[in-house]
C-alpha cells in the first residue's frame, strides 16, 4: 500500500478576508444597533417627561434655587409682575408656579430651568429697548416651562451621560445625575421656534400689537460679546437668529396681529 | 475617555503585532511542512503491514498560543451578530500546524518515516478566568514507528 501526504491548499480552513474589513463592519454595526436604541430610549424619555408631576420638579432644584432668593429689588418684582401677567395668557396648568429671578451680573443672558424658576440677568435686561421685548423674553421662557421642556431636557441629558458612562465603563453615579447642572440645559430647535411662537402669541395678547417683539433677537444680534438668549451657546448651536425673526414676521402676519403700536418704554 | 483612547491603543497593538506574527509563523509553517513532508501521518488504528517489524514509540507535539486583542475584539463582536469567527480560525489553525510539525520534528528525529493513529486534542487554558486569559493547547500525538536498530 502507497501512503502520502499531499500538499494541502491554502485557505480551507482560513480565510484570506482582511481582518480591518470584518473590523469595521462589525463595529459599524454595533455603532448602528446602539445609535437606534439610544434614540429609542430619548424618544420614550422625552415623551414621558411630561407625565412627572411639576411638584417633583420644584422639589429636585429647592436647594440650587435658594441662592437666587435674596435679590427681591425693584426689577425683581418688576418682572415678576409681567411674569404673571403672561402666566394669565398662556393658560398654564393650575400647579404650574412660575418664579423670575434677577441676576445683578453682566451676563447677556436669561434662562428657563426646572421648577418653573426664570433667571435674567442685568446685562440683558439693560440691551432690551422696550418692556415689549422684556415681555417678549420673559413669555419665550414661560412657554419653555409650560411645555415642560426643562425637564425633558434634563431627562436626554442624565441619559447620555449613563450612555457615555456605561460605555467609557465608569462606576461612579454621582458624577452621572448631577442636577447643579440644572441652568445649563438646552432645548432643541423645535422647541425654540415652539417657545417664540408661543412667546409671540402672548406678546398679542397682552399689548394687542406684536411691535417691538422683535427687538429682543435684535438686541441679542447687537451684543456681540455675549449673543445668548436661553443658553451661552445659544448661537452657536443655533445660528438662525434671522430665521427666527422672520418666522414670528410671518406668523404674524397669517393672524393678522398688528404691528403698529409704539413700543412701551421699560419701567 | 481614557479608557477609549487606552481601548484603541490595545487593538492597535493587537492588531500591528498579532498580524506580524502571524504572518511570519505562517511562512514557517509552509516551509517546514515541505522539510518533513516525507514523515507521512496515518490517521489509521492499524499500522500498515510492512511496519510490523520496525519498533514503535508515543510521540507528542503541543503548542499553547495566545489570542492577541484585536483577534479577541472582533471574536466579541462575532459574539453578538454571529457567522465565521475567522479571527480565531487562522489561530486554530496554525495551532494544529505547528502541533503536528513539532510531533514530526521529534519523530524525523528519532528516525520514523511513519506516524499512525495521529490524533489531536485541544484544551482551552482560561478556566475561570474568562476574559483574561485567553490561551489554547493543542496536542496532537501518534505512534511513531522506526527501523529496528542492528546491533
Amino acid at each position: 500500500m502507497q501512503y502520502e501526504n499531499p500538499e494541502i491548499p491554502e485557505g480551507i480552513n482560513t480565510t484570506d478576508e482582511h481582518p480591518l474589513k470584518e473590523f469595521v463592519i462589525l463595529s459599524s454595526g454595533i455603532v448602528l444597533v446602539s445609535v437606534v436604541i439610544i434614540s429609542l430610549i430619548l424618544l420614550i424619555v422625552e415623551y414621558s417627561a411630561r407625565f412627572i408631576p411639576f411638584e417633583y420638579e420644584q422639589q429636585l432644584v429647592s436647594t440650587f434655587t435658594e441662592q437666587y432668593a435674596d435679590t427681591a429689588g425693584e426689577e425683581q418684582q418688576y418682572l415678576q409682575r409681567l411674569a404673571n401677567e403672561i402666566v394669565l395668557t398662556q393658560n398654564l396648568p393650575k400647579d404650574m408656579e412660575i418664579t423670575v429671578h434677577y441676576v445683578d451680573e453682566e451676563m447677556v443672558n436669561a434662562m428657563a430651568t426646572l421648577g418653573g424658576h426664570i433667571i435674567v440677568y442685568r446685562g440683558l435686561l439693560e440691551k432690551l429697548p422696550s418692556e415689549n421685548a422684556l415681555v417678549m423674553l420673559l413669555a419665550h421662557e414661560i412657554a419653555h416651562i409650560k411645555y415642560r421642556h426643562p425637564i425633558k431636557s434634563l431627562g436626554s441629558q442624565i441619559l447620555l451621560q449613563l450612555f457615555w458612562a456605561i460605555l467609557t465603563n465608569q462606576s461612579n453615579s454621582s458624577d452621572i445625575i448631577d442636577i447643579s447642572q440644572f441652568s445649563s440645559l438646552s432645548y432643541s430647535r423645535s422647541n425654540e421656534t415652539l417657545a417664540d411662537e408661543e412667546g409671540l402669541h402672548s406678546v398679542f395678547q397682552i399689548y394687542k400689537d406684536v411691535n417691538g417683539a422683535t427687538d429682543l433677537f435684535q438686541a441679542l444680534i447687537e451684543s456681540r460679546q455675549n449673543m445668548s438668549f436661553t443658553i451661552p451657546e445659544y448661537l452657536s448651536t443655533h445660528p438662525d437668529i434671522n430665521n427666527r425673526i422672520s418666522h414670528l414676521n410671518e406668523l404674524a402676519e397669517k393672524n393678522n396681529w398688528p404691528s403698529k403700536k409704539e413700543p412701551l418704554p421699560i419701567q | 475617555m481614557v479608557e477609549i483612547i487606552i481601548l484603541l491603543i490595545l487593538l492597535l497593538l493587537g492588531y500591528v503585532f498579532g498580524r506580524m506574527a502571524e504572518k511570519r509563523h505562517y511562512r514557517s509553517i509552509i516551509q517546514r511542512e515541505k522539510l518533513y513532508r516525507d514523515v507521512i501521518l496515518i490517521a489509521s488504528k492499524h499500522p500498515p503491514p510492512e511496519l510490523i517489524d520496525q519498533q514503535s514509540i508515543l510521540m507528542t507535539g503541543s503548542v499553547v498560543v495566545s489570542v492577541d486583542y484585536f483577534k479577541r475584539f472582533i471574536a466579541g463582536l462575532r459574539n453578538l451578530f454571529g457567522g465565521r469567527v475567522s479571527s480565531y480560525e487562522t489561530l486554530l489553525d496554525r495551532a494544529r500546524r505547528e502541533a503536528i510539525l513539532r510531533l514530526k520534528e521529534q519523530a524525523f528525529r528519532k528516525g520514523s518515516r511513519m506516524l499512525v493513529n495521529i490524533k489531536l486534542e485541544t484544551a482551552s487554558i482560561s478556566k475561570g478566568r474568562k476574559n483574561t486569559i485567553g490561551s489554547v493547547e493543542i496536542l496532537a500525538y501518534a505512534t511513531a514507528f522506526y527501523p529496528t536498530q542492528i546491533p
